[in-house]
């Protein structure tokens, strides 16, 4: 039941973060995915079982939140989660540069595969844009943060990482 | 063993049946149970939109700040009472005059122009398609349509916004001018009707193409929609010549506008009926 509540109120509060956040950052060069990054966070963390699940009801919910295509995020959050999973061991993810470099390099990626799922499945083929470029540099400025509250967070539920 | 492998393997195991989930959900976008699960996940998603959509990130007017101080001058006794709260209740004072203002606008114009319209709020968009899509918090039982035009309402006047393109039961999907897609028949009032058509360019500012090489468009002449076509009424303000240029093959001039309706700025819109 804790787990449950746990896991209940990180999505609800990561959600009404991320639409906070692009009320006054959407659109911008400046914008974060503060919910990318906790996908991140949860595979590194608590491996790739949790980091896809967590990724998947994420992604879902952004997408019904913008009436865009369902399922593009679903997919692609999912892959961010399993594979942040899969490198786990292979990183430290303790190390704030850890932490900001594979968030950074997990943003490119996302973004080439949102072009390339939008081409397939959107009447609308998604164009260049430069928040591609500096989104995802945002987004490793800001992973340590994300990282760091994540942790606490997790802390104060009495609910460290356990490998599901 | 087969055990084993499943517990080794469990975590590829569920990727690939949410992978499969999602790509039905995908494939299927139009089906009703997608449109359902849709339906119940924005009951879900909507709250801090519609939230956040009532609040208006910008600084008071001096109008309101004028009338606040008059206040503050007549009611000292009781503004001293309710110190702790002032700040918080003159700011909620100022969101709901300013709201005021919108829906004053709004009706002003439904009234005398536009009989048969709905009035929706903008209830969220998505950062990765800024500049092409928005959502209202009306839908199908509210009365709207699918290729509804779509008006946003700027200083009291009301400038084309985009049109509806998808709709649930109580929320729909706005394709904004500015859309690569969208595509609106125009005309230049006063330069012996030229028309055109104005495309979106995924960002700011939008482009009116196939004008006359000889054309008398100038710098700030007003282009409106022409009525062509049927899909949009004639007459409404779609944005402001900025430049001229002539297009990449040399057969047409092209002209650069800026939006009458800028895109960052639509908060409440009208939404014409047939």
């Amino acid at each position: 039941m804790k787990k449950t509540l746990f896991f209940f109120f990180t999505v609800w509060i990561l959600l009404w973060g991320q639409v906070v956040s692009d009320h006054f950052l959407g659109g911008t060069l400046f914008a974060v995915q503060w919910i990318l990054i906790a996908v991140l966070h949860f595979g590194l963390m608590r491996g790739p079982w949790t980091g896809e699940s967590m990724g998947f009801s994420l992604g879902l919910l952004v997408d019904a939140s913008s009436l865009g295509l369902l399922g593009v995020h679903a997919i692609l959050f999912s892959l961010a989660g399993y594979a942040a999973g899969m490198v786990r061991r292979q990183l430290d993810a303790s190390k704030l540069w850890t932490q900001a470099i594979f968030t950074w390099m997990v943003s490119v990626v996302y973004f080439v595969l949102y072009l390339v799922v939008e081409k397939f499945f959107s009447a609308n083929e998604g164009s260049f844009q430069w928040a591609y470029v500096t989104v995802p540099l945002m987004n490793a400025i800001f992973a340590p943060v994300v990282f760091q509250a994540l942790d606490y967070w997790s802390q104060v539920w009495d609910m460290e990482p356990i490998e599901l | 063993m087969d055990w084993e492998l499943y517990e080794r393997y469990r975590s590829t195991v569920l990727l690939a049946a949410l992978l499969f989930v999602a790509s039905l959900l995908l494939a299927f976008q139009k089906s009703s149970s997608v449109q359902h699960l849709r339906a119940f996940l924005v009951r879900f998603a909507l709250p801090p939109q519609h939230f956040l959509a009532q609040l208006k990130p910008t600084s008071p007017s001096a109008e309101t700040a004028g009338a606040t101080a008059s206040e503050e001058d007549r009611f000292p006794a009781i503004l001293d009472v309710s110190d702790r709260f002032s700040g918080e209740m003159r700011r909620k004072l100022q969101v709901l005059g300013e709201e005021n203002n919108r829906l004053r606008e709004v009706l002003e114009l439904k009234g005398s122009k536009w009989p048969r319209v709905v009035v929706a709020h903008v209830a969220g968009r998505d950062p990765q398609r800024w500049f092409q899509e928005i959502v209202l918090d009306k839908g199908k039982d509210e009365g709207l349509e699918m290729d509804s035009p779509v008006l946003a309402i700027v200083e009291g006047r009301e400038a084309l916004a985009g049109r509806i393109v998808e709709m649930s039961a109580h929320v729909s999907k706005v394709m904004l001018l500015q859309d690569s897609l969208s595509e609106v028949a125009a005309t230049i009032p006063g330069t012996n009707g030229e028309d055109g058509v104005v495309e979106g360019t995924n960002a700011h500012d939008l482009v009116l193409k196939y004008l006359d090489r000889g054309s008398q468009v100038k710098l700030g002449d007003l282009v409106v929609t022409s009525g062509l076509g049927k899909a949009f009424p004639p007459g409404i303000p779609i944005g402001w010549v900025e430049g001229l240029e002539p297009d990449p093959r040399q057969l047409f001039l092209q002209a650069k506008l800026r939006p009458a309706a800028r895109s960052n700025q639509i908060r409440v819109v009208l939404v014409i009926l047939p």
